[in-house]
C-alpha cells in the first residue's frame, strides 16, 4: 500500500507540474490559483498519510459517482481506496469537469500499471447505476436523487449529498478576515459544498469594506469560464423581497439579509445579522443537517452536521483524513448500514 | 394627456424608444404597485435616470404575487410548462393596451387565419387566445380545433384542407410538430401558398429541437410555407415576429435592452397595468435591432453545493 501511495504521490506532483504549466486539458477554465493551492495540499496530505502507516480493508471494486462543480473530489477520495487495498475503481465524471477528470485518470493509469485497476467514463445516470452494480461498494457525490438512486442498487454504499457552508464573523471585524472570507465564497464561484454561502455576523457598517475586498479578491478568484452573470443575477433578483439590501458587484453579488435567504447563485455572499447567540442558533438550526463547513473567529454552534471548522480563507484546505463528513474516519469508511 | 392615452399613442406611432415616456411609467408602477416599489428598494434604487440603471422584475415574481395597478377583473394564466403557473391579472384599460399592442406586432398582411389555438370561450386563461380574439377585429379568424392538444386528427385535416393561399396558420410549436407527424405518417400535405407562424415553446415537444429543424420537418406537411415564430408569454403584452431573417424583429414599444448574450430584459409598454421593466429567464442574443432566442436559462448542475428548492 505504500508503495501505491508513493505511486500516487509522483502521479500528483505530475500533474500539479502539468497543471501549473497549463498542459491539463478540462472544459471549464477553473480558478487556477485555487486548484494549484488545493493540488500542493493534497501532495501535503499524500506525503502526511503514508508516514503514518495506517490502513484498513477495504472492498476490491469501488465505482465512484464524482459531483458536478467541483473538480477536487477526485484527489481527495483517492488516498482512502488507496488506504483500503481497493484493487479496482471506476470513475463517472461529471459533465462538465470530464475532460478535467479524465485527464487524471491517464496520470494514475500510467504511475499505477497494474498495481491498480483505475478506469473512468462520461455515463449517463442510467448506465452509471447499471456499471456500478458490477462493483462490491458505491460512493456517491451528489443531489438527493442520487442518493436515493444508490439506495434502491441493492450494494453496500456511501452517499455523500448535497452541504453548503457557513462562516460566522464575530469577535474581530477586519480587513483581512473580509478579504478571506470573499475567497471562501468565491471559491469555485461558490458551488462547491465548502464554499461559503452565508455570513453570519452581529457587526454592523462593513458594507464598504467587504465590497472591496471581494472587488479585490475577485481577481484573483475570477469566475470560472462557465459563471453565467445573468444567471446569477436572476436568481438574486427573484429573492429581492426576502433581503434588505442587494449590491451588485462587477462579477459577484452581496445580499443583506435577517434570515438564510434560500438562494442559489453563483458568486452571491449572503450576510445575515444577528443579535446574540440565541439568535444565531435559531437561524441556522432548520438548515442544521446541511452544513458542511464553518468558517469562525471563534464560535461556533455544536448542532450542526459540519464536519470541518475553519479559519477564515481556509474553507476549502479541509486538514488530511478529512473524509467530507462529519464522524467520518479511514476506520469507519466502508462500515454501511441498511444494505 | 393622461399616461394611458400616452402609452396608447406611443405604441400606435412610436418611431423610437421613448426613455422618458419609460421613466414615467416606472414611476407609475412604482407607486401603484407595491411589490414593485420594495424590489427597487431593495436593489437600493430610489431615483431613476436611465432605463439600464435599474434592475429588471424576475417574471417569477408572477407566479407569487398579484400585480396589477387598479381591480383586475380577471386573470391570465400561464402554460407553466417550466413548474409554477403565472397570473397575469388585467382589468378593461390593461386589455385596451393588450389589444393595440398584438394588432400593431401583428406582421403580416394576410385576411384569414387559420387558428389551430383553442377559441378564448373555450381556453378562458389563455392570453394566447385572448389574442387570437383580439385579430378577430381586423382578420377573419377559423378555428379549427378545441384544444392546446390535438385530439381529432382527422376532422383538423379536413378542416385545413380546405385552406387558401395566402392565409395563415397560427399553432403551437408543439401543435406544428405533431401535425406535421401524423402528416408525414399519413402521406399528407397541404400545398399551398401559406404562412405557418408557431408560438416557440420548444421545451414543451418532448425532444430538444432547433427551430430550422422543426420547420424542416414541417415542410413535408407545408411545402410551400412560409415559416414564422412568435415570440410572446402571458407576462407581456406584446409580441416579437421572426420577421429579422429568421430572428425576432424588436420592437420601439416592447425594446429588448439586453446587450450580446444574456437573459432577456425587455421593456414593454403595453404592460403599463403591470411591470414594463421584466427580465426573463430566456437566453437571448441580440444583433442590432434583431434578436434570437436560445432557449431557456438551466437549472444548475446539482453537484455536492446543496441546491434550495
Amino acid at each position: 500500500m505504500r508503495s501505491l501511495l508513493d505511486n500516487y504521490l509522483r502521479a500528483l506532483e505530475e500533474f500539479f507540474i502539468d497543471y501549473q504549466n497549463g498542459k491539463v486539458p478540462s472544459d471549464i477554465s477553473y480558478q487556477k490559483l485555487l486548484i494549484e493551492q488545493i493540488l500542493q495540499k493534497c501532495i501535503e496530505c499524500t506525503c502526511e498519510i503514508g508516514s503514518k502507516g495506517s490502513f484498513v480493508k477495504g472492498p476490491e471494486k469501488v465505482f465512484v459517482f464524482l459531483p458536478g462543480n467541483v473538480p477536487v473530489v477526485m484527489f481527495q477520495i483517492m488516498p482512502v481506496l488507496l488506504l483500503s487495498g481497493v484493487r479496482d475503481v471506476f470513475f463517472k465524471f461529471s459533465s462538465k469537469e470530464g475532460k478535467f477528470q479524465e485527464c487524471f485518470i491517464g496520470y494514475l493509469k500510467r504511475h499505477f500499471k497494474d498495481c491498480l485497476q483505475v478506469s473512468g467514463d462520461f455515463l449517463s445516470h442510467e448506465e452509471s447505476l447499471s456499471v456500478a452494480k458490477q462493483y462490491d461498494f458505491i460512493i456517491g457525490f451528489g443531489g438527493e436523487e442520487l442518493g436515493q438512486k444508490l439506495g434502491l442498487l441493492g450494494k453496500p454504499y456511501r452517499f455523500f449529498g448535497p452541504k453548503f457552508s457557513i462562516g460566522i464573523l464575530w469577535s474581530e471585524l477586519s480587513i483581512s478576515a473580509l478579504e478571506n472570507i470573499a475567497f471562501d465564497n468565491l471559491s469555485f464561484d461558490t458551488r462547491g459544498c465548502l464554499s461559503m454561502k452565508f455570513l453570519l455576523t452581529p457587526w454592523e457598517g462593513f458594507e464598504d469594506q467587504l465590497f472591496t475586498c471581494f472587488s479585490v479578491t475577485s481577481r484573483e478568484l475570477f469566475p470560472m469560464s462557465d459563471f453565467d452573470m445573468d444567471q446569477s443575477e436572476y436568481e438574486v433578483l427573484r429573492h429581492s423581497l426576502e433581503v434588505q439590501r442587494i449590491v451588485k458587484g462587477g462579477d459577484f453579488f452581496l445580499l443583506f439579509a435577517d434570515k438564510l435567504v434560500e438562494i442559489d447563485a453563483a458568486r452571491t455572499l449572503v450576510v445575515v445579522k444577528f443579535k446574540d447567540v440565541s439568535e444565531l442558533e435559531s437561524i441556522i438550526y432548520p438548515y442544521k443537517d446541511f452544513i458542511q463547513g464553518i468558517a469562525t473567529d471563534g464560535y461556533y454552534p455544536s448542532f450542526t452536521s459540519c464536519s470541518y471548522v475553519a479559519k477564515f480563507g481556509e474553507l476549502q484546505f479541509p486538514p488530511c483524513g478529512w473524509y467530507f463528513e462529519n464522524g467520518i474516519i479511514l476506520d469507519n469508511f466502508w462500515e454501511v448500514k441498511d444494505v | 394627456m393622461d399616461l394611458h392615452t400616452k402609452v396608447k399613442d406611443y405604441i400606435e406611432n412610436a418611431s423610437g424608444f421613448d426613455e422618458a415616456l419609460a421613466l414615467e411609467i416606472i414611476e407609475f408602477q412604482r407607486a401603484n404597485i407595491p411589490v414593485y416599489d420594495s424590489f427597487l428598494r431593495a436593489n437600493g434604487i430610489s431615483r431613476i435616470n436611465k432605463i439600464r440603471e435599474i434592475p429588471f422584475f424576475p417574471v417569477d415574481f408572477f407566479k407569487r404575487y398579484e400585480i396589477i395597478t387598479g381591480v383586475p377583473s380577471g386573470y391570465f394564466e400561464s402554460s407553466g410548462t417550466s413548474g409554477q403557473q403565472s397570473r397575469v391579472f388585467y382589468h378593461e384599460s390593461s386589455l385596451e393596451l393588450y389589444k393595440c399592442a398584438s394588432l400593431k406586432s401583428f406582421p403580416f398582411r394576410i385576411e384569414l387565419i387559420y387558428s389551430v389555438i383553442p377559441d378564448f370561450s373555450i381556453a378562458k386563461k389563455s392570453s394566447l387566445s385572448f389574442m387570437l380574439k383580439i385579430f378577430e377585429t381586423e382578420y377573419k379568424v377559423v378555428y379549427v380545433n378545441d384544444s392546446y392538444e390535438i385530439v381529432d386528427f382527422l376532422s383538423l385535416v379536413d378542416k385545413l384542407s380546405g385552406m387558401k393561399s395566402g392565409s395563415l396558420l397560427f399553432l403551437t410549436s408543439s401543435q406544428l410538430l405533431r401535425l406535421s407527424e401524423y402528416f408525414r405518417e399519413h402521406g399528407l400535405s397541404i400545398d399551398r401558398e401559406i404562412l405557418v407562424v408557431e408560438t416557440g415553446g420548444y421545451k414543451a415537444l418532448g425532444k430538444p429541437y432547433m427551430r430550422s429543424e422543426l420547420y424542416d420537418f414541417a415542410r413535408y406537411a407545408f411545402p410551400r410555407a412560409q415559416f414564422y415564430s412568435e415570440y410572446g408569454m402571458t407576462e407581456l403584452f406584446s409580441q416579437f415576429y421572426s420577421t429579422c431573417d429568421g430572428l425576432y424583429r424588436n420592437l420601439n414599444y416592447a425594446k429588448v435592452i439586453t446587450s450580446g448574450d444574456g437573459l432577456l430584459r425587455v421593456f414593454d409598454f403595453a404592460n403599463l397595468y403591470t411591470i414594463s421593466a421584466l427580465m426573463v429567464p430566456d437566453r437571448v442574443s441580440v444583433i442590432g435591432e434583431c434578436f434570437n432566442v436560445l432557449g431557456r436559462m438551466l437549472e444548475e448542475a446539482k453537484g455536492c453545493a446543496f441546491t434550495f428548492r
